[in-house]
């Protein structure tokens, strides 16, 4: 072992041999520093600086008491909201129902239902229609169906004249 | 009152707790404040990044998985995260004079009576880790001060095991050619 694979390991694993992986290098190192000054040196300093971070954990290192009293208000300003959770989404909901938005919920929701009610008016069939009443309302059918073939069949069934142009147009 | 461990205060903490979440501050936040007064060298600095930790702790208690690691672990790691904000936010930090300057009085937690005994200590301690790079400065005192594992390390400063080993050889050459260096220049410092 030389001296700049010796600090490589001391940079690498620390001051403590114990904790060097290869047990082989943990000999050489062992006899390395009886006779390297250079070696025994690092591996001092290495030694006192580690103690320094040591030293530093186990002095009585307590936060403030301001920092404290800020936490612990964090969970006491929730508790104080009687464990409501404090999520938006409960937030946006809760005002979204609430008494002075009904009007305006209102009036939104009224040209809706007229128009619908108008929708179905339409579609309605009056008492006094007669006979032919029936027809409309398949004519209706006809307007809103899917397949113009199969339907143009139960038009012309009405409209005798739209049958004649199915025929000519066969020809 | 029956112990509860940190996991299962944390559980508690889920739901939002008060007491349970006080607990978990009393056992943490002393070492928790250290690690970031040294870390980065300011005692406002450490101030809000502990008072920023535990609002995500309260606000976030569900993004701690039971089991994956140490509660402990998972507080460093935020912890950190806030700090790496805090450097990127506040470019002046990464200048090693100003963190120097910083430290050179004792931490408003020391005891009176203790800082006249401990003032030098604290000084060369404080000007050796103003001397190295934040995340080797990091890694440091993950290991060395705070008793982390290489692994457990890693995980805060997400890192690879390897990585993170790398990282802390650097960091112990450069304090051990910082300190190589105030020892031949004691009167600079």
């Amino acid at each position: 072992m030389n001296i700049d694979q010796f600090l490589t390991n001391l940079d690498t694993f620390g001051a403590d041999l114990d904790q060097w992986s290869d047990p082989l290098e943990r000999r050489e190192a062992r006899a390395f520093l009886r006779q390297s000054l250079e070696a025994r040196r690092a591996f001092e300093a290495a030694q006192k600086l580690e103690a320094l971070f040591m030293s530093d954990a186990q002095s009585s290192h307590k936060a403030p008491k301001h920092v404290l009293d800020a936490i612990n208000k964090i969970a006491q300003a929730h508790a104080n909201n009687d464990n409501k959770p404090v999520h938006l989404a409960a937030n946006r909901t809760g005002s979204w129902m609430t008494k002075e938005h009904w009007p305006t919920a209102i009036a939104a929701a009224i040209p809706l239902i007229v128009s619908f009610a108008a929708g179905v008016g339409f579609g309605l069939q009056p008492s006094n229609w007669d006979e032919g009443a029936t027809e409309y309302a398949d004519i209706n059918s006809w307007v809103y169906a899917d397949s113009l073939n199969e339907n143009t069949i139960e038009f012309s069934a009405f409209f005798p004249a739209a049958q004649e142009g199915l025929d000519n147009d066969a020809t | 009152m029956t112990y509860l461990s940190d996991d299962q205060l944390m559980l508690k903490v889920v739901s939002q707790c008060a007491d349970s979440f006080t607990e978990l501050v009393s056992r943490h936040v002393d070492a928790l404040h250290a690690y970031a007064y040294r870390l980065s060298g300011n005692p406002s600095t450490a101030d809000d990044l502990v008072q920023e930790t535990w609002v995500k702790v309260w606000t976030h208690a569900g993004s701690y998985k039971v089991g994956r690691v140490k509660l402990n672990t998972w507080l460093h790691t935020v912890l950190h995260n806030k700090f790496i904000d805090h450097v990127r936010k506040q470019s002046k930090f990464s200048r090693s004079e100003d963190y120097a300057d910083l430290v050179l009085q004792a931490p408003a937690s020391f005891e009176p009576e203790q800082q006249s005994q401990q003032q030098d200590t604290i000084d060369e301690f404080a000007q050796l880790l103003a001397q190295v790079p934040e995340n080797q400065r990091a890694a440091l005192l993950l290991v060395h001060r705070q008793g982390f594992s290489i692994g457990e390390t890693a995980e805060i400063l997400n890192l690879s095991s390897t990585a993170t080993q790398s990282l802390l050889a650097r960091g112990r050459r450069a304090i051990r050619s910082a300190d190589t260096k105030m020892r031949r220049e004691p009167h600079e410092h």
